[in-house]
């Protein structure tokens, strides 16, 4: 049976002047699954995030939507819907949380939905600081918002950097269920993270990087069937290759 | 993507920054105190006299036009500071990659932020304007500019330029605001841009000084428009010609010129 | 061959460049005269009636008052002065004229508190001794220790060819016609304010040397002001005073008479209520001048404020209406940043006088520039003028510069240019401009055709000299070219340069 690729990732390649961030890195995301993406700080997570959200250019490799290429990271999010969160989200911190999703509804070309703002946020668990300024916000519920908005516009396609930081136990295992009831309604994520916990109990298949390079990569069930998730990566991240 | 919904992200945002805030009490305020200095010049003998503030002739127009020129000049500075900063300050704040994620185009929203900085900016001294108008009226009304019987200029033709002067203005400070979004897009803070924009202009402003090539520089059409109909407010002759037509290809290809860079410098830049 | 032709090129654009450019010593003659004494004031006078102007300079006065006069001959002026008249020391003003055929040339009559007497031309040269006219007593009571100042008060008013006495007393004007045998009878009286209408523009820093002689009065503003010209066109010459904006007219009759009340009276109200109550008024100077060449006298009034952040110049023209004048004005001009007032003459040539205004721009900006650069930028704008009426800009704005040394301000130096010299002899003004910096003097000259520039771009005649303050054109050998005369009245140089045409 042939598998579904919603994204591959080939031979993907940024230097930033003489630092090689990321050496042809290949790796695919599945349709329907939740894709983990792990390394240690420096390993070119957020490079490679910031790539797919065409925030900074790659130096060469392809980009595959479907099958098909996609030239300029920039497009792909004309081409799919896409929910982001950034590691260390920022947003307009004199204005409120619903004024936030407003403009970023705006922003990506939605109408202003106050009702779907309003599910999200308190999907989020931030019902009663919807008319909150976001400078009054703790990171933690800073990426709660970030949650929330980046599943405001109803993604085919969810990219989140460390969704999980900052978060207290009880909002994680929230999210671990808001995320996990995303992939049952057909929905994809690409999660990057640090927390293991999370991403053995959350992902189907993940993608070890280390020093810009793809050391370990596979279903995540069959990866865990002798040596636990944290010896894994441990062990990978120290021997580079296994 | 409809522009019209990068401008409303743009008004939501401005709105309630504290930039704005300031931008429009600053403005206010000094448009008070400067009607009131114009007011007390013209009226009362006085240190105050000695300045003539309003000089040349009394009525509406030469009330609401001196200050709403003294506002331009303060207004140059305000467009300065919010144009030069307007990218780079998301950029620092991080808000430009929680934008850019979205499905917005990269130029779309240089051309939304020059778009909306114009509109404030254009909406504010039409504000200024009508509401100096309005208070020099009552304080002068508005009578034919003569002296002796002799009419220089009629009052319909002084509120037809007061309107034309007022929709030329759109011009240098699009061209203006075009030049400093240039800069903006180049940093991630608002030092650099800000100084670079500061500080290209105080040049422009030297060098429109020079006799030949002062045509080459948006600095010597920055007060043109105003300044024009502030003359014929004050009596002086209409002279449009030849000067506006310079002004109007000057600025459009300034504005032009300054907003492709711009796009053409922002869809390279790497959000970090 | 190349290399030729590049040589050739250039030689041909260098000769292009210095054709039409040559020394002033081709169309001048220069002539440097030198003597004892600071020049005080300078004249020019046709005294000997041979067509050709005579120099008098009176000299700073010391123990006695001279008189230095040097005739000008065919070929020129002598290096020295033909003679030195010692004037007498109750002389308090005085003037030139012919007031009596009794002697040859004209007379130079002067006024002591208690009568008016005259030097006379004997033998080409002035006899010493002056001749008792009549007794008289005048508003002028005691001379000053200075020298005597010349002021109008001699007009050939009923065009007879010999010269008539204005008398200026305290509540009239006696008015002495002159008759073949030199005996003045007292003729009539006029209620006419005392007047002053001097002659020596320079000593009493009143403008600078272009005024528009043969076409103007240039008035001040504390004292009026006497001007004898045809007002009700009736080809007969009226006095016309002017003091303050008020304008009184007295008309000659065919009897040769003037009625004692002045026929016409107007006010022209120059300062306006609120204008009369400020700290600093405008400064403001009324003109007669016959601006469209209909042969009637016309007023054109001046006003200069002068504010902290602003100056603004208006220039009134009242044009005389059949022996009227309106205070309604029939133009107003107003122009920014005016300096001075303005020039009154025929540029184009066209019988029409023009006007000349120097405006210099005021701003943060300028302001900081003239800090910076210690220059001021003056520019001269030319409003040509049809009919009285002139347009709303100038035709032409020359430019003329001056350096500021803030130390020393009598000695800043500039480029200034002159525009009431006619050095081609085509009826069209030329410029003159005087560079400081490069002790050089330029002749652009004027141009008639309506395509091109005013001027010529590049000077057609150019000298290196030794600059005075102060240049004076005028046209001393009679030839319709203007002559140059270096004043070096603030320059404290005991010699007088001249430049008289060929």
């Amino acid at each position: 049976m042939k598998e579904d690729f919603l994204l591959s990732i080939r031979d993907l390649s940024k230097s930033f002047g003489k630092r090689k961030v990321l050496d042809n890195i290949s790796f695919n995301i599945r349709r329907g699954k939740i894709t983990g993406f792990l390394g240690p700080n420096g390993a070119g997570k957020t490079t490679t995030i910031k790539l797919l959200l065409g925030l900074i250019k790659k130096d060469k490799g392809q980009i595959e939507l479907n099958g098909k290429e996609i030239q300029d990271a920039k497009n792909l999010k004309f081409n799919i819907t896409i929910g982001a969160l950034l590691e260390f989200p920022s947003f307009y911190s004199n204005l409120t949380a619903r004024e936030n999703l407003k403009i970023l509804a705006l922003s990506d070309n939605y109408q202003i939905d106050e009702k779907r703002i309003d599910y999200l946020l308190n999907l989020v668990d931030l019902k009663y600081d919807k008319n909150r300024k976001i400078k009054t916000f703790s990171f933690g519920m800073k990426q709660k918002f970030a949650i929330s908005d980046a599943l405001l516009n109803d993604p085919e396609l969810l990219i989140l950097d460390e969704p999980f930081t900052g978060l207290d136990p009880n909002s994680m295992d929230s999210l671990n269920k808001i995320l996990k009831n995303f992939v049952k309604n057909n929905g994809t994520i690409f999660v990057s993270s640090h927390i293991l916990s999370e991403v053995e109990d959350l992902c189907d298949w993940i993608v070890l990087i280390n020093k810009g390079k793809v050391i370990l990569k596979g279903e995540l069930k069959s990866l865990i069937s002798q040596k636990s998730l944290k010896e894994i990566y441990l062990k990978s991240t120290k021997n580079e290759i296994i | 993507m409809k522009l019209s919904n990068v401008l409303k992200a743009e008004f939501r945002i401005q709105r309630k920054s504290s930039l704005v805030k300031f931008i429009l009490i600053t403005t206010f305020s000094l448009s008070i105190l400067f009607g009131f200095i114009i007011f007390h010049s013209s009226y009362f003998a006085g240190p105050l006299s000695f300045l003539a503030l309003m000089k040349g002739y009394e009525n509406g127009f030469n009330f609401s036009i001196s200050l709403n020129y003294s506002i331009f000049n303060i207004l140059i500075f305000f467009i300065i500071i919010m144009a030069s900063t307007t990218v780079s300050d998301e950029a620092q704040k991080g808000t430009l990659k929680t934008v850019l994620v979205k499905r917005v185009k990269r130029d779309e929203i240089i051309i939304g932020k020059f778009l909306f900085l114009l509109l404030f900016f254009f909406c504010l001294i039409v504000i200024i304007s009508l509401f100096s108008l309005a208070i020099g009226g009552v304080l002068y009304g508005f009578p034919n500019i003569s002296e002796k019987n002799y009419i220089i200029h009629s009052s319909l033709s002084l509120f037809f330029n007061y309107l034309l002067s007022l929709l030329l203005v759109v011009f240098p400070i699009s061209a203006l605001i075009s030049l400093c979004l240039f800069f903006s897009v180049f940093f991630n803070n608002n030092m650099l841009p800000l100084i670079s924009s500061l500080g290209v202009n105080f040049i422009f402003y030297i060098f429109a000084e020079l006799d030949v090539y002062k045509y080459f520089f948006l600095a010597n059409y920055m007060l043109y428009p105003l300044k024009t109909f502030k003359r014929m407010a004050q009596g002086l002759p209409l002279v449009w010609n030849p000067d506006v037509e310079y002004m109007l290809l000057a600025t459009f290809l300034y504005s032009i010129g300054f907003l492709v860079l711009a796009t053409f410098f922002f869809r390279r830049k790497e959000i970090l | 061959m190349k290399k030729f032709v590049i040589f050739f090129a250039f030689s041909l654009f260098f000769s292009f460049n210095l054709i039409g450019q040559s020394s002033f010593l081709k169309i001048f003659n220069r002539f440097e005269m030198k003597f004892d004494h600071q020049i005080e004031d300078i004249f020019f006078e046709d005294l000997n009636n041979d067509n050709l102007e005579d120099i008098l300079i009176q000299t700073k006065a010391s123990d006695i008052k001279k008189l230095l006069i040097f005739f000008q001959r065919k070929e020129g002026f002598d290096f020295a002065p033909s003679q030195i008249l010692n004037f007498d020391k109750n002389a308090i003003i005085f003037d030139v004229g012919n007031i009596t055929n009794q002697y040859q040339g004209r007379e130079i009559v002067y006024l002591t508190s208690s009568s008016l007497r005259f030097y006379y031309l004997e033998e080409n040269l002035y006899n010493p001794e002056s001749i008792k006219l009549i007794d008289i007593s005048s508003i002028f009571l005691s001379p000053s220790p200075e020298s005597p100042v010349r002021c109008q008060f001699i007009w050939d008013v009923n065009e007879d060819k010999l010269d008539d006495l204005f008398v200026s007393e305290p509540k009239n004007l006696t008015l002495f016609l002159g008759e073949e045998n030199g005996i003045f009878k007292e003729s009539q009286k006029i209620d006419s304010n005392p007047f002053f209408t001097t002659r020596s523009p320079f000593r009493f820093s009143l403008e600078d040397s272009e005024t528009a002689e043969n076409f103007s009065q240039k008035t001040i503003t504390r004292v009026p002001v006497l001007y004898v010209g045809d007002f009700n066109g009736n080809k007969r010459k009226d006095i016309i005073s002017i003091f303050k904006g008020e304008i009184e007219v007295f008309f000659q009759n065919e009897k040769n008479k003037f009625s004692k009340e002045p026929d016409f009276k107007i006010n022209l109200d120059i300062l306006t209520e609120k204008e009369k109550k400020k700290l600093l008024h405008p400064i403001f100077t009324v003109d007669a001048a016959d601006l469209n060449n209909n042969g009637l006298i016309d007023i054109v009034v001046s006003k200069h404020e002068v504010q902290a952040m602003a100056s603004l110049s208006k220039i009134y023209i009242h044009l005389n209406k059949k022996g009227k004048i309106n205070v309604t004005p029939d133009q107003i001009l107003v122009s920014e940043s005016a300096q001075g007032n303005p020039k009154i003459l025929d540029i184009n040539g066209d019988n029409h006088l023009d006007l000349i205004i120097t405006e210099a721009k005021m701003g943060l900006f300028q302001i900081i520039k003239i800090l910076i650069t210690r220059k001021v930028t003056f520019e001269n704008a030319i409003y040509l003028g049809q009919g009285g009426k002139y347009p709303e800009l100038p035709a032409a704005k020359i430019k003329s510069k001056m350096r500021f040394d803030f130390e020393k301000l009598e000695e800043s130096e500039g480029e200034i240019a002159y525009f009431s010299g006619d050095f081609s002899g085509d009826g069209i003004k030329d410029i003159l401009k005087k560079i400081d910096e490069k002790n050089m003097l330029a002749v652009f000259l004027g141009r008639s055709e309506a395509r091109k520039k005013m001027f010529s771009k590049k000077a057609s005649y150019e000298i290196k000299e030794e600059l005075p303050m102060i240049i004076i054109i005028k046209d001393l050998n009679n030839d319709k070219i203007s002559d140059i005369i270096f004043n070096f009245r603030m320059d404290e140089k005991k010699k007088l340069v001249l430049f008289l045409s060929k």
